[in-house]
């Protein structure tokens, strides 16, 4: 295999040229990778932010059930104290339960 | 038949006989010797440089019936590139990718630090070899030894011995190659320079990295598969977290147990008739020449983007752009301390030595699309 001068240089610019522009398109891919890291952990952070806001929504809507309480000849000393025994003994919080009606039973 | 007749017997048949139908192996013999002290007392390499002496020792022996047998089957390896991919998958594995993902710009550096790949080889076509082997005897610029033994195996087979030496051996002299050339590219002021600390890579981004390299790399220059793709899939067992097992295996068990058969087979190749010719003394001499132009090559993008970023980045990184991880990267950690001991430079030269792996991956790569059809 015979090459001459000019072939010879051609190749090697060539060469340098294809290493130069491969290692300056992985600059710009790792660039890309990074924005998408970037966008994909802010939509994390917004999500999360999104979910604890909803948690603390929460325990309002549910306060405001509990004045929905239907109570059947019991008075509300008993209600709560019914409340709290069904909290205790299901271990449940009392911010989770929800409570419909309390009936005496005769 | 006699005692004398038994003896006389003993010895024609013997190795010793051998060596006095053909001297040259005596001096191939010697020359394992002088490898495996360079190996042993000098710390040249020594975990290829002594498998690699063994092998030159073994295959020298006469009357041995190894290159039949034994080596043969172990150089298929070699031949067929199977080993240097395999150790390109545990070098995938050691390598932290980190400090290139912060530093980007550092690809440039190891670009530049592949210029003696292509000087190299337009010296040799100089000097008269065939261009399949100038491109072989090139790669010995970038500083690898698996990129320069596979382009070797495919390009120029029977001066595989003296490119792998030659590649080793130099790889063992960095700290005494590159430090004059480093004082001599730079000046004290840019010596002096000292680099910010980089910014915290995500795990996010360490994982996606390896997959995104591969698929553009590979696509674009298919012949790069063996090595870059081998490359990232050890990166990408490290970086995942899942694969422990298989990373500590890649970077462990397996990278030796390949060493080991490399080294032998490699070795075995330098046999007295192709290895004891002026053109191995030329090899030597234009690996060296590779390895001082790809130093050159790196500290000159390091001197354009100290420039470029109004002295914000250290010319001495460049160098370390010649693979060689992590030693090139050593020293210049080492030089920028001479210049100011308040100087860190070892996590940002970290950036164009990992960029060097890639870019001689990628001209190895160009030379086997050249010239390996």
């Amino acid at each position: 295999m015979k090459m001459d001068v000019l072939q010879a240089l051609m190749i090697a610019a060539s060469g340098f040229l294809t290493v130069f522009l491969m290692l300056v398109l992985l600059w710009l891919i790792i660039v890309l990778i990074n924005k998408f890291v970037t966008s994909m952990e802010r939509a994390d952070v917004q999500k999360e932010m999104a979910e604890e806001t909803a948690e603390a929504e929460e325990p309002e809507e549910r306060l405001a059930y509990v004045g929905e309480i239907a109570l059947l000849n019991v008075d509300e000393k008993t209600a709560a104290c019914i409340m709290a025994i069904v909290s205790d003994e299901t271990k449940i919080p009392l911010s989770q339960l929800i409570f419909h009606s309390i009936r005496a039973l005769d | 038949m006699n005692i004398l007749e038994i003896l006389m017997m003993i010895f024609q048949e013997s190795g010793f006989a051998g060596l006095l139908e053909d001297p040259k192996s005596l001096v191939m013999i010697l020359f394992a010797c002088f490898l495996l002290y360079l190996g042993i007392h000098k710390k040249y390499e020594p975990l290829l440089m002594i498998p690699i002496a063994f092998g030159v020792l073994l295959t020298n022996l006469p009357r041995t019936g190894l290159s039949e047998g034994l080596i043969h089957y172990l150089s298929l390896g070699v031949e067929y590139g199977i080993y240097p991919s395999l150790v390109f998958l545990g070098t995938g594995a050691m390598t932290d990718f980190g400090p290139l993902i912060a530093n980007p710009s550092s690809l440039l550096m190891g670009a530049g630090a592949q210029f003696g790949i292509f000087t190299a080889f337009l010296m040799a076509l100089v000097l008269g070899f065939d261009p399949k082997v100038a491109a072989a005897i090139g790669v010995i610029g970038g500083a690898d030894g698996p990129t320069a033994i596979l382009t070797a195996s495919k390009l120029a087979m029977e001066y595989l011995p003296a490119i792998a030496i030659a590649a080793y051996s130099y790889m063992a002299l960095i700290p005494m190659i590159q430090p004059p050339l480093m004082r001599l590219c730079t000046t004290e002021t840019e010596r002096k320079t000292v680099m910010k600390q980089t910014r915290t890579v995500s795990k996010k981004e360490r994982i996606i990295f390896p997959i995104a390299v591969t698929i553009f790399v590979v696509l674009l220059i298919p012949d790069t598969a063996p090595l870059v793709g081998m490359l990232m899939f050890g990166n990408l067992l490290k970086e995942t977290g899942l694969t422990d097992r298989l990373s500590d295996t890649a970077q462990n068990a397996l990278t030796n147990i390949v060493i080991i058969f490399l080294g032998i087979s490699v070795g075995a190749k330098a046999v007295a008739g192709t290895f004891l010719t002026l053109r191995t003394i030329e090899i030597v001499i234009l690996g060296l020449i590779a390895f001082s132009f790809s130093t050159i090559g790196g500290l000159m993008l390091g001197k354009i983007m100290y420039k470029v970023t109004g002295g914000k980045v250290n010319p001495l990184i460049g160098s370390a752009g010649v693979s060689a991880v992590p030693m090139a990267a050593r020293v210049s950690q080492m030089e920028g301390q001479k210049a100011n001991p308040n100087n860190y430079l070892l996590m940002h030269a970290m950036g164009p030595n990992v960029a060097g792996v890639i870019g001689s991956a990628v001209a190895a790569g160009f030379m086997l699309k050249i010239f390996g059809a």
